[in-house]
């Protein structure tokens, strides 16, 4: 595989007012394809802004990104929107699914937009859902599944038009320790598949579940290192568990919190 | 994303907040059912009228003297001369000559009274009215040339005064109370009743229609004044041209100007159309009121959805939807609403007008009309709407930025 990613001398420039706030300051880097690469730094480090932009999301002021050899920097609005359904996969931190629909539905959302014809969209779809484990949950609601199902739900999604990128954006940030290490469990499974994954977390047991961890301090690289020794997500638990933590997501976390500063520093 | 799929969407989302989609088309639904229901009963009481002139003659002029007219002087009444005037006129095809009165009519019980009003009638009166004869004859010329006293009276009055209708009262008397004492009348026909629903709404209010020989009312009354001429004219199209010639000549005749007002069916009808139509007109202009503050209200309403669902545009933009897709799909819901809204009106708007032609069946029996044109109308003006004011909305969803949109809690 190639480079999926490339990042020439990219700055980002938020204007607020006359106040000019540069958020990246000539940034560098790449992805090889089959990378799971983890994007750390405190809040206001520039990984959010960098997220944006690799997702399309954003237009840097200055520099250029390749995505797949194609320059996408400077793209309409419309032109971004096309890779974003067709080379993107995203998961956000809160799911961002939409409630009215089913899992399934869900699911078939970007393809929907892809113009995917309706037979072919729901074998794609449940073959996405067979993925993430979930076959026996696609007529629910996302206000009837748990917080790890519906992260699970929303990777399914970004799954379905097969992209060249799966992003996520502190994917296990609302799950209690268990489902987020299921929903580690599933992009390493993915990553080992084939996929190339770059996530933003803050936390660096997560991010120890990576190959590469590249963390930004003030609009700038500080370091981008090798994960020598992978940690492995118990993925044992994925088929079965899940309804555990259902109803209370957002009290799990700061559980997950505290689990997280027990087991870190396994980042090489 | 194709049609199919932002239908189904929006129907779902639509029907997800009933109550609130109902409020919402309230505007349009007043709207549209107003307009239908008055169309369907303006229609209905056009053809009503349209058929009850025909029923008078089709291509009908009456003349008389202008009522407008205050200086009326006796030099100018006319009488037998004017008749034969105007019965010269080439265009014409039937001549009758009427006088009319009035009188009061003892019935069965021998006591009790009924207005009546008396038809006095010369020429070819029944050419003209084209009444349905049901037993005996009409008034022939040789009536008014002897003055006959006899009668043509109505079923109904038939009923009332021998308490039957039937061949055994020709021949029977009945009795006519005027100024100059009572007269008796023999009866010679009877036809059929063509005010029979408005006198059952009205009842014994209403006047017997007595028709006798215009010669013998004029004697009894002692004049020789004719109330009306009425013609029929060969060519419909001409009947303006006819009317105009006619009124002219008795001018001439009387050495007048402009005495003489000639009234013909089609005028009678283009003035009830326009009244109609002033009338449909006035509603539709309110119910285009009603529309607008609808529209602005589905607007308003669209406006709160799109910020409401900020998070979930942003959503939609996240995994693909180009502005296209989020602007097409807030249209379309507009378009739901105020086109269910006009599909709801136009249900409540035919309703209605068989509801009000219900009520009113026992004076006129209207058959209210909906045209396809109408129905047609009502969707596309309300599916317009919908366009019009989801136009704006729409734009302001498919323009937010995703990444703010998907930071909106």
């Amino acid at each position: 595989m190639g480079v999926v990613i490339q990042i020439k001398d990219l700055v980002k420039i938020y204007k607020q007012g006359s106040l000019e706030v540069e958020a990246l300051h000539s940034v560098n880097f790449s992805v090889e394809g089959n990378e799971f690469v983890a994007i750390m730094g405190a809040s206001g480090s520039g990984k959010s802004t960098m997220m944006n932009i690799l997702g399309c999301l954003d237009r840097p002021t200055k520099g250029a990104y390749f995505l797949e050899n194609m320059d996408v920097s400077q793209l309409k609005d419309d032109k971004l929107a096309e890779i974003r359904n067709r080379k993107i996969g995203f998961v956000f931190q809160s799911f961002n699914l939409l409630p009215k629909l089913s899992a399934l539905e869900n699911v078939e959302l970007p393809m929907v937009y892809a113009g995917v014809p309706a037979g072919k969209r729901r074998q794609k779809a449940l073959d996405a859902l067979e993925k993430v484990g979930l076959t026996d949950r696609i007529k629910h609601k996302p206000n009837e599944l748990s917080g790890g199902q519906r992260q699970r739900v929303a990777i399914a999604r970004a799954l379905g038009n097969a992209p060249s990128i799966l992003l996520a954006d502190e994917p296990t940030g609302n799950l209690d320790s268990r489902s987020g290490e299921e929903i580690m469990g599933i992009f390493q499974t993915l990553n080992r598949d084939g996929s190339t994954i770059v996530m933003v977390t803050h936390e660096p047991d997560v991010a120890a579940h990576t190959k590469r961890i590249v963390t930004f301090k003030d609009g700038s690289i500080l370091s981008d290192k090798p994960v020598l020794n992978p940690m492995n997500a118990i993925i044992g638990s994925q088929a079965d568990s899940g309804e555990a933590g259902s109803d209370k997501t957002s009290s799990d976390e700061a559980e997950a919190e505290e689990a997280n500063g027990a087991e870190g520093g396994a980042i090489a | 994303m194709n049609l199919v799929e932002s239908l189904k969407s929006s129907l779902k989302n639509v029907f997800s907040n009933k109550m609130r989609a109902l409020l919402t088309m309230l505007g349009i639904i007043i709207g549209i059912a107003s307009v239908i229901m008055i169309m369907s009963i303006g229609t209905g009481t056009q053809n009503y009228i349209s058929s009850q002139l025909d029923s008078m003659g089709v291509g009908r002029i009456n003349i008389s003297v202008a009522t407008n007219n205050r200086n009326i002087a006796r030099g100018d009444l006319m009488t037998a001369k004017d008749y034969k005037v105007i019965a010269e006129n080439e265009d014409i095809k039937y001549t009758a000559a009427v006088y009319s009165g009035s009188a009061t009519l003892k019935l069965e019980d021998n006591v009790t009274t009924n207005r009546a009003s008396l038809t006095g009638v010369y020429g070819q009166y029944k050419d003209i009215t084209a009444p349905t004869l049901l037993y005996g004859r009409y008034i022939v010329d040789n009536d008014n040339d002897m003055a006959t006293k006899v009668a043509v009276i109505n079923d109904t009055t038939a009923q009332k005064v021998f308490g039957k209708s039937d061949a055994s009262v020709i021949g029977e008397k009945i009795a006519l109370r005027t100024n100059r004492g009572t007269q008796k009348f023999t009866v010679a026909g009877v036809t059929e009743n063509a005010n029979a629903a408005m006198e059952t709404q009205y009842g014994d209010q209403f006047p017997e229609t007595i028709i006798i020989p215009m010669v013998t009312l004029q004697r009894l009354n002692g004049t020789d004044e004719i109330s009306q001429i009425s013609v029929t004219v060969n060519d419909t199209n001409q009947m303006d041209a006819v009317a105009a010639a006619l009124t002219d000549r008795l001018d001439r005749l009387h050495g007048t100007t402009g005495k003489y007002y000639a009234q013909n069916t089609s005028q009678m009808i283009e003035t009830a159309n326009n009244m109609i139509s002033v009338m449909t007109g006035f509603i539709s202009a309110i119910a285009a009121i009603s529309l607008l503050v609808g529209g602005i209200g589905v607007m308003n309403i669209m406006l709160v959805t799109v910020t409401e669902r900020t998070r979930e545009i942003g959503i939609r933009k996240s995994i693909g939807a180009k502005r296209r897709d989020i602007r097409f799909q807030f249209l379309i819901e507009s378009v739901i609403l105020t086109g269910l809204g006009g599909i709801l009106g136009l249900l409540i708007g035919w309703a209605g007008g068989k509801g009000v032609a219900t009520l009113m069946s026992a004076t006129i029996s209207i058959t209210p009309i909906i045209s396809f044109s109408a129905i047609m109308a009502a969707i596309l003006s309300s599916c317009g709407i919908g366009i019009l004011f989801g136009v704006f909305p729409a734009s302001k969803a498919a323009k937010l930025d995703p990444i703010e949109a998907l930071r909106y809690e």
